[in-house]
């Protein structure tokens, strides 16, 4: 066994998991399954440390691979992916316990991102399936991000310590707009890292865009700053919260 | 069947004609008889004057020869039938009837029960009564009048000592006429009434058919036309209204059900498109994903390893880009093949109009294109998802902008109001309130040809910069709100989308429980 991280890459088409193993091969070792079958059966035998697996399956669903997986192994990272790439999905499949959704078609850069951030929460040993300590009063969009709901009825946003962990050197924010409408599973804001990568994170809840944290333009590094409230992104009207929360693990 | 109905009226009509006209004939010719009556009753009674004073004289000198010959002159005239004269006893001492002299009259018949019903003989009696009409054996109609001849001083004091003082009424003068003239004069009144009653009610007749054709019966199967190519399938069909009377009315009222009818038809033509398409969307976007993700996972990352050759960066720049580009057109597909609308709160209308506006102020500003707002005060909350609603209306202010004349820029006009509608919610629901939001724009306008298929899912006039799905996915969105979407527009003057979305009701504690659709 060598020091390279080893990843499972599920998929029924051959041309994704040429691609994965092209991209992701000089740094990883890189395995792939056609079904569900040959996945269960790597995952036996090789232990992979992430698997990136398709929602859409010959035999089985992703989300059941997803399911079997992380109960035989928690600190499992996955990424999953699918052509029927709806919000719905994403937040599905981060409430489930993936670490990412990546939707299809993607890019170079972005299987990357997800992959690095992988990679990291793997080395880190990010307990990903047992809830760490968030505050009280947050919803979790899977490990990413997090909401918290105020008094006056607004919901503030940001992205999770852990998320964070994974992350190189912040270097630039692009922040959602003022007015804006999110949408819970869409894009909140992306984060671009001293490694040459950007880092789309999804959008915990649903809302219009009420305010946006500018300091974090100037200095973005204060994403990381636990020591005061400035860690939140943005401040939204949330649209459906009733019907959102639900989405969401509570902390 | 429509000829019974004319059949019914010209019957009914009739029978009301024959009726009055019937009445009226009774009425008219009942005068006509009495008036005769009374013209005879007043020549008989003159005659009867003449004759006693003409005969007076001679009665006085007792000279009956000269009597006789005064009433035989007289009865000899046309229409006297009989002048009698008779005592008191009944006796008939002259008549122009030679027979009849010396012979009783019979106090009971007719000519003398007047005076004598009580066996007791009245000495005056009225004119009136002193009339009476009978028939002769020959069966001839037969008008008499008595006269009574009074005692006077003359007689009784006259050499012959025929009569008594104490005797009050001498003897009658009975004069007999014939009726036939009356009759007669009768008989023709009645035939003129009666052929002018057959003539009246055979002119309404015709009248009344005449008038059911063309009043009823013609628009009638106009309509009866439109309805069998309607019930062909023809929906365009449409009722030539040409009066404003019951009839018209429903002529009206079936090109209005038409109207809605199509409507209806149209939406639901358009709502099926919709479905269908989303469904051949969400497959289409799961194949295509695939693949698409093959040629943007290798071109990026060709285009990663390109380093400083800028040929081939530039050209594998291309290849990523219009393969992202692909990618937004699949995300919009699979966005149209989701646009549920997912939850529905009552919200401002007015609020959701202002967060749109500010949206799409500055790209509007740009194009030198200003937004009017006319909004209504104390609308009520509609019941809607805001985010789909504020889609809708970017949507359109977008739209709106694009058809703003370069350069020139225009103005876009958003009112909203509230206003009965009773298409919406289904006809069962009755009328129901409901917001409307008219986006009206100075822009270039839509074609008539263009405008039935502007909801359509992938037409676009815009050429590459549409993808065809803006305005299908708003129709779907305001469908879904069980709300309707309209357009009207004149090229070169401009564009008005009307919405109409149902008012927001109190929730009960029913509809709470009840899962959203």
């Amino acid at each position: 066994m060598t020091g390279k991280l080893r990843i499972l890459v599920v998929d029924d088409e051959q041309v994704i998991l040429d691609s994965a193993r092209k991209i992701l091969g000089s740094d990883l070792t890189v395995l792939t399954a056609p079904d569900a079958e040959a996945a269960s059966q790597l995952l036996a035998a090789e232990a992979p440390d992430i698997v990136i697996s398709d929602l859409v399956l010959p035999g089985a669903s992703g989300m059941k691979l997803l399911d079997n997986a992380l109960e035989h192994d928690p600190g499992l990272v996955i990424i999953l992916t699918t052509g029927f790439s709806t919000v719905e999905n994403a937040v599905a499949a981060l409430k489930h316990g993936a670490f990412d959704f990546l939707p299809k078609p993607f890019t170079c850069d972005e299987l990357l991102s997800s992959v690095a951030r992988a990679r990291r929460a793997v080395e880190l040993r990010l307990t990903l399936g047992a809830r760490g300590p968030g505050e009280r009063g947050e919803f979790h969009l899977g490990v990413q991000t997090w909401a918290r709901p105020e008094r006056d009825g607004t919901v503030l946003l940001g992205v999770t310590e852990k998320e964070l962990r994974t992350l190189e050197r912040i270097e630039g924010v692009e922040l959602p707009e003022i007015g804006a409408e999110l949408r819970q599973g869409g894009r909140l804001v992306t984060l671009l890292t001293s490694d040459g990568l950007a880092h789309g994170m999804w959008s915990p809840l649903g809302g219009r865009v009420l305010a946006v944290n500018n300091a974090l333009k100037d200095a973005p590094e204060l994403l990381r700053d636990a020591s005061n409230g400035a860690r939140f992104v943005a401040r939204i009207q949330p649209s459906d919260l009733d019907g959102e929360l639900p989405n969401l693990i509570e902390s | 069947m429509t000829s019974k109905i004319s059949h019914k009226l010209i019957v009914g009509v009739a029978g009301v004609a024959i009726v009055i006209i019937g009445v009226f004939a009774w009425v008219i010719l009942d005068s006509q008889q009495r008036l005769l009556l009374s013209d005879l009753e007043r020549s008989a009674n003159q005659l009867s004057a003449t004759i006693k004073s003409s005969t007076r004289d001679d009665m006085m000198l007792n000279r009956p020869e000269a009597v006789q010959g005064i009433i035989s002159t007289i009865g000899a005239q046309d229409g006297i039938e009989k002048v009698r004269i008779f005592n008191k006893e009944g006796r008939i001492i002259l008549s122009t009837d030679p027979e009849d002299a010396g012979k009783m009259v019979d106090k009971k018949t007719e000519a003398c029960y007047v005076c004598h019903t009580a066996d007791q003989p009245l000495e005056r009696v009225p004119v009136s009564e002193r009339v009476r009409i009978f028939k002769t054996a020959q069966g001839v109609s037969t008008f008499g009048i008595i006269d009574p001849i009074y005692n006077e001083k003359g007689c009784w004091q006259s050499s012959c000592h025929a009569h008594p003082k104490s005797q009050t009424v001498l003897g009658v003068l009975d004069i007999t006429m014939s009726m036939a003239d009356v009759e007669r004069a009768a008989r023709e009144g009645r035939a003129r009434l009666v052929t002018f009653a057959l003539i009246a009610v055979f002119a309404t007749g015709l009248m009344i058919y005449w008038l059911v054709g063309r009043v009823v019966l013609q628009p009638v199967r106009r309509i009866a036309a439109v309805t069998r190519k309607v019930a062909e399938g023809d929906l365009s069909q449409k009722v030539d209204v040409r009066t404003s009377d019951e009839i018209g009315k429903l002529g009206e009222s079936f090109n209005d059900m038409m109207q809605k009818l199509a409507d209806a038809q149209r939406q639901l033509l358009q709502a099926n498109k919709l479905a269908s398409v989303g469904r051949l969307a969400a497959g289409v976007a799961h194949e295509i994903n695939n693949p698409l993700t093959g040629v943007l996972t290798y071109s990026s990352f060709l285009l990663k390893r390109a380093g400083k050759d800028s040929e081939l960066k530039d050209d594998l720049d291309v290849i990523v880009r219009e393969t992202k580009r692909c990618r937004e057109i699949v995300k919009g597909l699979l966005d149209f093949s989701r646009q549920s609308v997912s939850e529905r709160h009552p919200v401002p209308v007015n609020d959701i109009v202002h967060d749109a506006c500010r949206i799409v102020k500055n790209p509007l500003s740009t194009q030198k294109t200003t937004i009017v707002l006319n909004l209504g005060e104390n609308l009520p909350l509609i019941h809607a998802d805001a985010s789909r609603m504020q889609q809708v209306l970017v949507n359109l202010l977008v739209n709106a902008g694009d058809a703003m004349p370069e350069e020139k820029g225009g103005t876009i006009t958003v009112t909203t109001d509230l206003v009965d509608d009773a298409g919406l919610g289904g006809a069962s629901q009755g009328p129901r309130e409901a917001v409307r939001i008219r986006v009206a724009d100075t822009g270039s306008g839509i074609e008539k040809k263009d405008l039935d298929k502007i909801f359509e899912p992938f037409f676009s006039t815009k050429g590459t910069r549409g993808n065809g799905l803006g305005l299908a996915i708003v129709w779907g969105i305001i469908e879904g709100h069980g709300g309707r979407l309209t357009v009207e527009s004149e090229v070169g003057k401009g564009t008005t989308f009307t919405i109409l979305v149902p008012v927001a009701r109190p929730l009960t504690a029913e509809s709470r429980n009840r899962p959203l659709p």
